[in-house]
């Protein structure tokens, strides 16, 4: 499964390459005719299906309840309002949410690095007897479905064995659990373990312990891979809806994912469609400036996904 | 598994000494993260699952019961509708979403200029928060003449439908959405594989006189194989946990028929409050994926050997 | 069951918090040592609320005043049929906690609220509350599983501006099902509206349609909780009136999945133009979704021909099942001084009332009374100053307080058979050819096992 990430660098599209289609074909009229309607058709049709919902969304939120309810496909008959985005966040308190949504993000992405690295290193690099054992158990996580453990794990979360805390309510109760991913570890011990061993030697016939190693080796040379784990963190911590809304019973501590579902029938409809529009904005926006790295992320992630 | 690496007892005290000035020490302080991240909110919960699946528990007092439990489950009517449903779902998401990302990876593929804004937009959808998504399209479901389908299905003269209203037609509602919101990721995937085929193939096959057709036939498809069916199995699994697009869009409704399994785990825990029941439906699901798994486990080694 | 009337009744509770710091602060006991027995309890308004959090702390430190010996935290937990199993399962069920009438008799199966039989003192509020409606929180064996606050019966809720919009007379609401059906009829033709509207989904579609039961003729269950009675004639009649309305007349709009908030939402709008519902929705539907209390029609529940009466509902409080008795007697305490000194002590009520007008809450909201009729009028007059409530387009409504009879919810399993009425009702309003004596007898199986397996 790992080759997937390996096998996806040398998938980068390179424009001069050819495909079914030859060069010999596409100078035939019919062909270049045939490529020419299809690829038109193709991209309208995904401009319609795909961009098609954001710029309704755009247009539901900015025009009155009424205007939307009875003629959906009207373009602002009675101008732009934008007084819905102001009352989402006034009224609604929308900033909340989405001060809630970038907490449990940050937090998610600390811990799940801190794991991560430390626990790639110690698997790819450092390899004690008991390696093996630990890599197995985390390769086996991958082939035991989640669902398996949701309620104990709920059940765990309010009453952490040893300790006997509760972290119903609190952030942690999201933090911790999504650290725990095999995913992102696997990565990293790939990663780490292409790094040269003789570079490792060498430190360590420098006198660099384990501490050092980590910081001024491992850590320096692999930013691509932990953008591309930062980036599958944050996205999935986003998205993320069935488990907050178990662990974060209280509203006032929920993220957008939960608050919107109970907001759908509480505010106005144009507001509503505000604060969807808001949600949705700002990880296209950042999709539109991260594009290939995105995409890059989301084949190493559909590779992995077990 | 920590017990391997605890501190041994006194008697051993040298092998300790040694064992710590060989770096073993801050070896261990690498693998903490990962040992209490995954021991306590990955290995423990599935450890507990099995306990607790075969007690009844309310957390006061827990009794044993043996396989009570999943008797309760296999005796509650709910369970062949959650089941159906599911599997429903399963089939129309692959007949409806698998074939659409394969055909425009090809297409897309054979595209020049206009690849790079086409695989955008492709993603697009997948960058909405799932509950974005599902709620907006609850919002384009509106079954009054108005709502946003049913406008455009007014323009050809045709409905109004009730969508997510009409008890036939609610489950295939439910796969449109989810169908948009995760055509994007496979098609990204595949366009990654169809990019990485040796032209060399290609080249070979049009010497031989093979038209457009054959090459896509005899070239294209053999060489997506097993990303295909890793696709698919993949789609399988995540197809049997679905959970956030009808709990949102029509919480089981009309007349239970968009139950699904996981929606049926959730209500036994969260809202009767019995969590012996739910672990064992869990177990009884994860089983069966976990019997997927293993298929995409054997896939993928014959794909990293391919 | 529906998270919003929680909340809106902890404003209400919050608010008459800033009374009692006028009234009961003068209790001065304090020579005892502090903080012997420490309680949390519920209702404590969120931080977007500030005066009423302000006035809610105010009221705790009186409490705290008049009894030394206990502690009390406040808390914002709100019951939440999503939530409650958490909360308790997590440990975190505050000492005092409201929940729902409908949900006590699962609370009482599960065992999840403390038993109160033997710390209710005789001379307690507790024990003077009307029998019917402290029915509630008593188990089948006679015990005391908790204390209800607050009471309200079903009726039927209309949008006044819609009935006169539709040239239907605002004051003069329609009295059985055929006039219910003709308005919503009227409503459809001359305002273009939704006329009647019915919640479906997380278990609300049975429990109206169990107390539509009830307006026909007929309980859903035997009295001792062991016999579902599903399939009987007013039940019967009840879904023919969904099916009429909606197939006949197309005056059912066109969601069919619709919970609690979706309909008051869409009352308050002025989508939907009547609707069966608690008449606490008041405060909800006037205070949170802002509609005009004038336009806030409220009518007895319509009877059919040997109609038995209509369904209560409310909110009891609770007390968490691991509390010490110390605590338990705290608590009981606090219950007591919270909600049932307004109706004994004529400075507190009034000082009440003046702080939830302030509040901008209503004072004088349709609710039942919890005691004797002669104890509740007594209240009333003691605040008429304060009353910010269109009372007299209820009139109707109280009067029926005093004949019309209150039926308990279903014994046994109620919330299973509410859960199993629902997909009746969603199958009625989805599909034009169901079988309405199929599906209940369908609908009678499932509870009846229900019901076996305990």
């Amino acid at each position: 499964m790992t080759t997937a990430t390996t096998s996806r660098s040398r998938a980068e599209p390179e424009p001069s390459e050819r495909g079914i289609l030859s060069f010999l074909d596409r100078r035939r009229p019919t062909v270049r005719a045939a490529v020419g309607v299809i690829g038109t058709l193709v991209l309208a049709g995904l401009a319609i299906l795909c961009a098609g919902p954001l710029f309704w969304l755009f247009k539901a939120a900015t025009s009155t309840t009424t205007e939307t309810l009875s003629a959906p496909f009207s373009l602002w008959p009675s101008g732009i309002h934008w007084d819905s985005f102001v009352q989402v966040w006034t009224r609604v308190d929308f900033g909340r949410y989405f001060w809630n949504t970038l907490a449990l993000m940050a937090g998610s992405l600390c811990l799940g690095l801190l794991v991560a690295t430390t626990g790639g290193y110690g698997l790819a690099v450092l390899r004690p007897k008991y390696a093996k054992a630990v890599f197995a158990a985390i390769l086996a996580t991958l082939f035991i479905p989640g669902v398996i453990s949701l309620v104990a794990l709920y059940l765990t979360v309010i009453d952490i064995p040893l300790v006997h805390v509760s972290l119903l309510g609190s952030m942690w109760a999201v933090w911790l659990p999504s650290s725990a991913n095999a995913v992102n570890v696997l990565l990293m011990q790939r990663f780490f373990a292409n790094i040269p061993r003789e570079l490792f030697n060498a430190a360590r016939i420098d006198g660099a312990g384990p501490f050092r190693m980590f910081f001024s080796i491992v850590l320096p040379m692999s930013r691509p891979i932990i953008g591309v784990v930062s980036l599958l963190t944050l996205v999935a911590s986003y998205k993320e809806f069935l488990w907050p809304l178990l662990v974060l019973p209280n509203p006032q501590d929920q993220p957008i994912s939960v608050a919107l579902p109970r907001l759908q029938s509480s505010i106005d409809f144009s507001q509503f469609m505000a604060a969807l529009f808001i949600s949705v904005i700002i990880p296209v926006g950042l999709f539109l400036v991260l594009q290939r790295q995105f995409l890059q992320a989301a084949g190493n992630a559909g590779a992995l996904k077990g | 598994m920590t017990d391997a690496i605890i501190t041994p007892k006194s008697g051993r005290s040298r092998r300790v000494a040694r064992w710590v000035r060989g770096g073993g020490l801050s070896t261990l302080v690498f693998f903490i993260p990962l040992l209490v991240s995954f021991g306590l909110f990955s290995w423990w919960p599935v450890l507990r699952s099995l306990l607790l699946s075969l007690q009844r528990t309310n957390f006061l007092t827990s009794e044993w019961v043996g396989l009570d439990n999943f008797a309760r489950v296999l005796q509650d009517p709910l369970l062949l509708t959650a089941v159906s449903n599911t599997v429903w779902f399963s089939v129309l998401a692959f007949v409806i979403g698998f074939p659409v990302p394969v055909l425009l990876a090809v297409f897309i593929a054979e595209l020049r200029r206009a690849r790079k804004i086409a695989s955008a937009l492709v993603y697009l959808p997948v960058i909405f928060p799932p509950v974005v998504a599902v709620l907006l399209w609850k919002a384009f479901f509106d079954p009054s003449p108005q709502g946003v389908f049913n406008s455009i299905l007014g323009w050809f003269n045709l409905g109004p439908v009730a969508w997510l209203n009409n008890g036939d037609l609610a489950m295939p509602s439910i796969v449109l959405q989810a169908t948009w919101a995760s055509f994007g990721t496979a098609t990204i995937i595949y366009l990654a594989t169809l990019m990485s085929i040796q032209t060399e193939l290609y080249d070979a096959a049009e010497a031989d006189g093979a038209g457009v057709l054959r090459r896509f036939w005899h070239i294209t498809l053999p060489q997506m194989r097993t990303v295909l069916l890793v696709m698919l199995l993949l789609q399988i699994i995540g197809t049997f946990q679905v959970f956030t697009e009808p709990y949102i869009m029509t919480n089981g409704g009309p007349e239970n028929r968009t139950v699904t399994i996981l929606m049926l785990i959730y209500r036994y825990a969260f809202i009767s409050g019995d969590y012996g029941r739910a672990t064992a439906l869990s177990i009884l699901l994860a089983l069966v994926l976990s019997a997927l798994s293993a298929v995409y486990l054997s896939a993928t080694r014959r794909w990293s050997t391919s | 069951m529906p998270p919003t009337k929680v909340r809106t009744f902890a404003a209400a509770l919050s608010a008459s918090a800033a009374a009692f710091a006028l009234t009961t602060g003068c209790a001065g006991e304090s020579t005892s040592q502090p903080g012997s027995v420490s309680i949390t309890v519920a209702g404590q308004p969120t931080q977007e609320n500030p005066d009423q959090l302000k006035a809610f702390q105010r009221k705790i430190s009186d409490f705290t005043q008049a009894n030394p010996g206990v502690k009390v935290t406040g808390d914002e937990s709100e019951f939440d049929v999503n939530t409650f199993q958490a909360l308790v399962a997590g440990g975190k069920l505050p000492t005092v906690f409201y929940v729902p009438f409908t949900e006590m008799q699962g609370i009482i199966a599960r065992q999840q609220a403390a038993d109160l039989t033997g710390h209710v003192a005789a001379d307690s509020a507790v024990k003077r509350i009307n029998p019917s409606i402290a029915k509630v929180a008593t188990s089948q064996e006679n015990k005391i599983y908790g204390v209800p606050v607050q009471a309200y019966s079903m009726g039927l809720l209309y949008n006044r501006a819609l009935f006169t919009k539709a040239g239907l007379d605002p004051d003069a609401p329609p009295k059985t099902w055929d006039e219910v059906r003709a308005a919503a009829k009227t409503l459809k033709a001359k305002a273009g509206v939704q006329g009647f509207g019915a919640m479906t989904k997380d278990n609300t579609g049975g429990w109206v349609l169990t107390t539509m039961s009830y307006a026909y003729g007929s309980k859903i269950q035997s009295d001792d909780g062991k016999q579902a009675g599903l399939n009987n004639n007013a039940t019967r009649g009840a879904l023919e009136f969904y099916r009429a309305v909606r197939w006949e007349d197309d005056a059912f709009g066109s969601n069919f999945l619709v919970g609690y908030d979706d309909i008051m939402n869409a009352l308050a709008s002025g989508k939907v133009g009547m609707i069966v519902q608690g008449a606490d929705a008041y405060t909800t539907v006037v205070q949170s979704l802002g509609m005009k209390p004038d336009d806030f029609g409220l009518a007895p529940l319509p009877q059919a021909p040997g109609g038995l009466g209509t369904l209560g509902g409310g909110s009891v409080a609770i007390i968490n099942p691991r509390a010490t008795p110390e605590e338990i007697k705290a608590a009981l305490k606090w219950i007591d001084f919270a909600w049932f000194n307004k109706y004994t002590n004529e400075q507190a009520a009034v000082a009440d009332a003046k702080a939830v007008a302030a509040d901008k809450l209503p004072v004088g909201a349709p609710v039942l009374p919890l005691f004797e009729q002669a104890t509740n009028d007594r209240y009333l007059t003691w605040v008429k100053d304060y009353i910010n409530v269109p009372r007299e387009h209820f009139t109707a409504y109280f009067d029926s307080a005093k004949n019309l009879p209150l039926v308990p919810e279903p014994a046994a399993k109620a919330q299973e058979s509410y859960g199993i009425l629902d997909n009746v009702v969603q199958a009625v309003l989805t599909r034009r050819d169901a079988d309405i004596t199929a599906l209940l007898d369908d609908a009678q199986k499932k509870v009846q096992t229900a019901i076996d397996a305990g």
